[in-house]
């Protein structure tokens, strides 16, 4: 075959491109043809060495992005106080006669400090439900495919869990629906409703599945069961649930229930 | 010199990554960065450094998830999406913080404790990996700035030939493509010398 042609074939493999007939043609092609295979072998490598370079290319113009910020001064993010050196204050003597300056700045640093202390206590109200829902939650790791990068296999379940891993959350929702009923595909469900803000329909999903004694992740979709139930707005509902959560030694989710009380 | 509209919207702004405007991370980064670095310091524990790195590394895994067409539709806001890979990160950094906190080295010894444990042999990993990765770099050094652009553009971007003809002022697809595959195959070589 042609050379280009074939370089072509072996580039569309690997960025995913064909039917999965197709690929599982050139797969069984591959394992038949050493030469084909090496080709394969050594545009993987060269992909990788160009992934690598541009990866650091884009992390070191972050970097620069970065440093400017906080050259030109970002708003402070430090929470800790100790990383960032700060520029010295200059300190400029007041004089007596202006005493009266001396008190309006006293006032003002008074004010400030009320201002800073009362937007401190605040924060956490500050939060709608929804918000506090959504930047609580993290979809939950597949632990089902483990993370699939594209590989071989194109079974239904790989494909629902290429999406889940691949974020694109509405299509897993869609693939995981398709499914037999599994309480394994169903806490996955949820996840992607969640990550939709779908907060009433991923509660109803949870809520089936948290009761069941023989699903391994039951307790962790009591959580996210918690999580959806503040999303639909349902506080109290949702704080008696994390309040039980963060009350049981040894639960899984218990330091994420009380993290999140905390903030209710 | 056309001017290219900035993105309000998060879907605007996926869009237009998505159509090859990778210089548009830097609104991103700026957009949700203060954000996130509180967030991450507050809740999650991280030092400012670390926040700082876990939030570059979530940008740039969104974008990556874009160009390979991983993620091809936006189902939650990207705010929520570089919160998600961000905090993954800070708890990835934190554990193999925990892991290195020293500890005593006397701890465990005649208790069968095996010297070839897990450690050991993710630090020999490690050593062979940043090995192959130096190799890589070294290979790309020498590669050329034009033909590890357009591979670049090619591999890594998934641009498409005609734009990738554009960029480098090339004269025609053929000869673009004609150039991708001369460049690849002295990458290949210099990566694999036999």
């Amino acid at each position: 075959m042609d050379k280009d042609k074939l370089q072509d074939r072996i580039d569309g493999y690997l960025s995913g491109k064909g039917s999965p007939e197709a690929r599982r043609e050139f797969e069984e092609e591959i394992s038949r043809d050493e030469d084909l295979s090496r080709e394969l072998d050594d545009t993987k490598l060269a992909v990788a060495a160009l992934e690598l370079a541009e990866d650091r290319a884009l992390k070191s113009r972050l970097q620069d992005l970065e440093a400017r910020l906080a050259h030109e001064g970002a708003p402070n993010t430090e929470v800790s106080g100790v990383s960032t050196p700060k520029p010295e204050a200059k300190v400029i003597g007041m004089n007596r006669r202006k005493g009266w300056l001396r008190l309006v700045a006293y006032a003002a640093a008074l004010l400030l400090l009320l201002a800073a202390g009362w937007w401190a206590i605040a924060q956490p109200a500050g939060f709608d439900a929804q918000q506090l829902a959504m930047d609580s939650f993290t979809p939950y790791q597949n632990i089902v495919t483990g993370t699939v990068r594209g590989d071989n296999d194109s079974s239904a379940e790989a494909a629902a869990f290429a999406e889940y891993d691949a974020g694109n959350y509405v299509a897993a929702a869609e693939q995981l629906s398709a499914l037999p009923a599994s309480a394994k595909y169903d806490f996955y469900l949820g996840q992607s409703l969640l990550a939709q803000q779908k907060y009433a329909e991923a509660q109803a999903v949870f809520s089936s599945v948290m009761g069941d004694p023989d699903f391994p992740l039951a307790q962790e979709a009591a959580y996210y069961n918690a999580l959806a139930r503040l999303g639909t707005g349902a506080a109290d509902e949702a704080r008696n649930a994390l309040v039980e959560i963060s009350d049981t030694d040894g639960h899984p989710m218990q330091d994420e229930a009380k993290a999140l009380l905390t903030k209710m | 010199m056309e001017v290219k509209k900035k993105p309000q919207e998060d879907a605007e702004l996926f869009a237009a990554i998505r159509a090859g405007r990778h210089e548009l991370l830097d609104e991103l980064y700026v957009q949700h960065r203060a954000a996130f670095l509180i967030y991450a310091q507050r809740q999650l524990y991280a030092t400012e450094d670390d926040a700082v790195d876990c939030f570059q590394d979530a940008v740039i895994a969104f974008y990556k998830n874009i160009v390979s067409g991983r993620l091809t539709e936006l189902t939650c806001s990207i705010r929520t999406y570089l919160f998600a890979v961000g905090k993954r990160l800070v708890y990835r950094k934190n554990e193999k913080r925990h892991r290195e906190v020293p500890s005593d080295p006397n701890a465990g010894v005649g208790l069968g404790n095996d010297p070839a444990n897990e450690l050991d042999l993710s630090l020999l990993n490690r050593f062979e990996d940043d090995h192959r990765k130096a190799l890589m770099a070294s290979a790309l050094g020498k590669l050329g700035g034009t033909c590890q652009e357009l591979l670049t553009l090619f591999y890594y971007h998934n641009y498409p030939i005609e734009s990738i003809q554009d960029s480098l002022g090339l004269s025609s697809p053929g000869a673009t493509r004609i150039k991708k595959m001369r460049c690849l195959d002295k990458l290949k070589k210099m990566l694999n010398p036999q």
